[in-house]
């Protein structure tokens, strides 16, 4: 059974997303993306800091991956649009992360913001891919916009707190017929399969990799947590029955009858 | 793309073999879970034993106490005409039938109105056969203008109409649409419709599109129970709903199960219902579509409509009479079909009470 | 002349061009994106194209992120 994740037209054959940011030394990112096993991965644009020694990051990322530049910086929709501009010209593809923030103590999205960049860039040939607060009528309009994709949040950014707001990604995953790829707050590997589980399309994990004190071998953690999380959703889980409840029966006024075949 | 389209996909559904393939885990396991899909939807119409029949009723009975509280909305259906075109096999307003042809004048519909008023309903449905001519949409017009004065909601269960004429009817003040398919299956719909302009079979299934796009606030979708088999047609019907909801989110929808009921002409129902029929439709409805409003008709008998407040049921009918203007003269034109609760409104309250729920007389009124 | 470098203002000698400028910090050229007034110039421009007071420079790079 061909289990794929197309986005943007594109095939993806992995779904752990990995991100190159916090990480002590760029030389471990080879190796954390083949042991994760990673095809999409995310970079960020800055201005050069004209004090300190400076590195390509590019250099860095093997040939076939999956470029996805994100917007980090931007505060609104002008500025994320700007910045996936450059980052296109650049030689970065035509995907990105749309990451629009304006709230500097918990680091949370812009939703009507991002709608607005969403217009503008698939209308002009970007694969959308927008990081945002899970709210449905916003992702609805994302959807609308042109997304390629939808990027929720698990819980605020660097909090590693696991799935906080799984029961509105459920909704989302339920509602809209876009990969919904939870993006934040997965601190261990066990949320990331939970994620997963529950019907996620892929995870992007940066944090838990880049600051673990082996960030190789917990990559190779993630890669097997997201494949076990997506075995299982596939699988269909059995039932677990919270309670049983006994109470009167509703069905008894039935008479035995024959029943009628269709 | 309209659930036309949807449909196709599901026309050539081998039932027997897919319910031959459900066992007792996969109904477990399917009440335990939340979000049905179409598939377990029909794995619970599907299944026969009575063991997994209450445990249905049980997990219904919860969640739509969870959705609904412990309240049932009572409306009543007003006929305002019985003159039709039609020459639907299963009416008792057939054209060719020979029953004494009657529309209310604007006087005799408030008389209506105030009787009707005075037992407490705020929710109206009015009814008429399809005429063009004697039926027209000014004249349901007129008698929205009457009615408005007294009722909180009115909706309509007429002919299809198209979505300016909706529009229209929307801006003279009502907020529901009844429209059931009565027969999903597009050849038995054929064969039931020998004549008259409900035989465009598209045009009447895509009604609730139009009405919804119009500006719609509650749409309720049914199939004709006796007309073909109850499974397939309560699956299609249940898809239906499921579609119109996911295509209009902020739209009330409901569904309804009207049963054949001996009426004015020869007709007998080839695919009759029984009562565990009817029960276990509405339990795999409530558990597929949880925030479904279930409508349960005076079609069905006092006994089981007070047992079927439990099961999920939403919205009874009360006090109603499908003669027109059966509400003020008793020795009225036939009706459309017989009544089997006859209770009135008061002793309708009351019985609803006694189950330990509440009667809903209003549940909105429109601000403009 | 006065530009407008990464946001802050500075003076450069006349008639630089973009390679005068980076060299002039010690940037090495394949690992940054110039951007001249919000356009971004490609590498075959940096030669030519010369600077003209109060433009706007923006010298970004591509750097980690999640």
């Amino acid at each position: 059974m061909d289990d794929a994740l197309i986005i943007g037209g594109r095939r993806v054959e992995s779904r752990l997303f990995v991100g190159t940011g916090k990480f002590a030394d760029y030389n471990l990112i080879p190796q954390v993306i083949k042991s994760a096993k990673a095809q999409v991965v995310t970079v960020a644009l800055r201005r050069v800091d004209f004090g300190t020694p400076e590195e390509n990051m590019l250099k860095y990322l093997p040939e076939n991956v999956i470029l996805m530049p994100n917007t980090s910086g931007a505060r609104n929709a002008a500025e994320a649009v700007r910045i996936a501009r450059i980052a296109r010209e650049a030689g970065c593809g035509n995907w990105v992360k749309l990451e629009i923030i304006a709230d500097q103590k918990y680091l949370m999205p812009d939703n009507f913001e991002t709608v607005k960049a969403i217009e503008i860039l698939a209308a002009d040939g970007f694969v959308v891919l927008p990081y945002m607060s899970p709210d449905l009528m916003a992702a609805k309009r994302m959807a609308d916009a042109g997304a390629a994709a939808i990027m929720p949040l698990g819980a605020p950014i660097g909090t590693n707190r696991g799935l906080k707001t799984r029961e509105l990604i459920q909704i989302l995953i339920s509602e809209i017929s876009l990969p919904i790829i939870v993006d934040a707050g997965i601190g261990r590997p066990s949320e990331a399969a939970e994620a997963m589980e529950i019907g996620a399309a892929a995870v992007l994990v940066n944090t838990a990799i880049a600051t673990a004190d082996d960030p190789i071998l917990m990559a190779e953690a993630f890669a097997q947590a997201v494949e076990a999380g997506r075995k299982a959703f596939l699988a269909g889980p059995g039932a677990t029955r919270r309670f049983a409840e006994a109470s009167s029966p509703l069905t008894g006024f039935l008479r035995n009858e024959d029943g009628v075949a269709p | 793309m309209t659930f036309y389209d949807e449909l196709g996909r599901f026309r050539n559904i081998d039932y027997a073999g897919a319910f031959s393939r459900i066992t007792p885990g996969r109904i477990n396991n399917i009440l335990a879970r939340s979000d049905l899909q179409s598939e377990d939807f029909l794995a619970l119409l599907s299944a026969k034993d009575a063991v997994s029949l209450e445990e249905m009723a049980q997990a219904a009975h919860r969640l739509t106490l969870r959705h609904f509280g412990r309240t049932v909305l009572l409306y009543t259906p007003l006929y305002l005409a019985n003159y039709c075109v039609n020459r639907c096999v299963y009416c008792g307003f057939n054209a060719a039938n020979n029953i004494r042809r009657r529309k209310l004048t604007l006087l005799e519909v408030e008389l209506e109105a105030r009787a009707i008023a005075e037992t407490g309903l705020q929710h109206l449905l009015i009814v008429t056969g399809e005429s063009r001519r004697h039926s027209s949409i000014s004249y349901i017009k007129d008698c929205v203008g009457v009615l408005r004065k007294y009722f909180a909601s009115i909706s309509i269960e007429i002919y299809p109409l198209s979505g300016e004429e909706y529009a229209d009817l929307i801006a003279a003040g009502i907020d529901g649409l009844t429209i059931y398919q009565e027969v999903y299956d597009e050849k038995v719909y054929s064969l039931v419709h020998p004549e008259g302009p409900k035989r465009d079979y598209r045009f009447r299934l895509e009604a609730p599109e139009r009405a919804g796009q119009a500006g719609i606030r509650a749409i309720n979708i049914g199939a004709l129970l006796g007309l073909y088999g109850w499974r397939s047609e309560v699956f299609l019907g249940g898809l239906h709903a499921a579609y119109l909801q996911k295509r209009f989110p902020d739209i009330e929808i409901s569904f309804s199960f009207p049963r054949m009921r001996p009426q004015y002409g020869d007709y007998q129902p080839e695919f009759p219902v029984s009562d565990r029929d009817l029960v276990r439709s509405i339990l795999a409805l409530r558990l597929f579509l949880p925030r479904a409003g279930i409508t349960i008709s005076t079609r069905e008998s006092p006994e089981l409509r007070d047992n079927l407040v439990k099961l999920g049921v939403t919205k009874m009918s009360a006090g109603s009479s499908t003669a027109i203007g059966g509400h003020t003269d008793a020795k009225e034109a036939a009706g459309q079909f017989e009544i089997s609760d006859k209770r009135s409104v008061d002793e309708m309250r009351r019985a609803i009470s006694a189950l330990g729920y509440k009667p809903i007389l209003k549940d909105w009124h429109a601000l403009s | 002349m006065r530009v407008k470098i990464n946001g802050a203002v500075d003076d450069i000698p006349d008639n630089s061009s973009i390679r005068d400028l980076l060299t002039g910090r010690k940037l090495s050229a394949d690992i940054v994106i110039v951007a001249l007034n919000d356009e971004i110039i490609k590498q075959e421009k940096w030669e030519s194209l010369k600077l003209n007071s109060n433009d706007k420079l923006d010298i970004i790079r591509i750097m980690g992120g999640g």
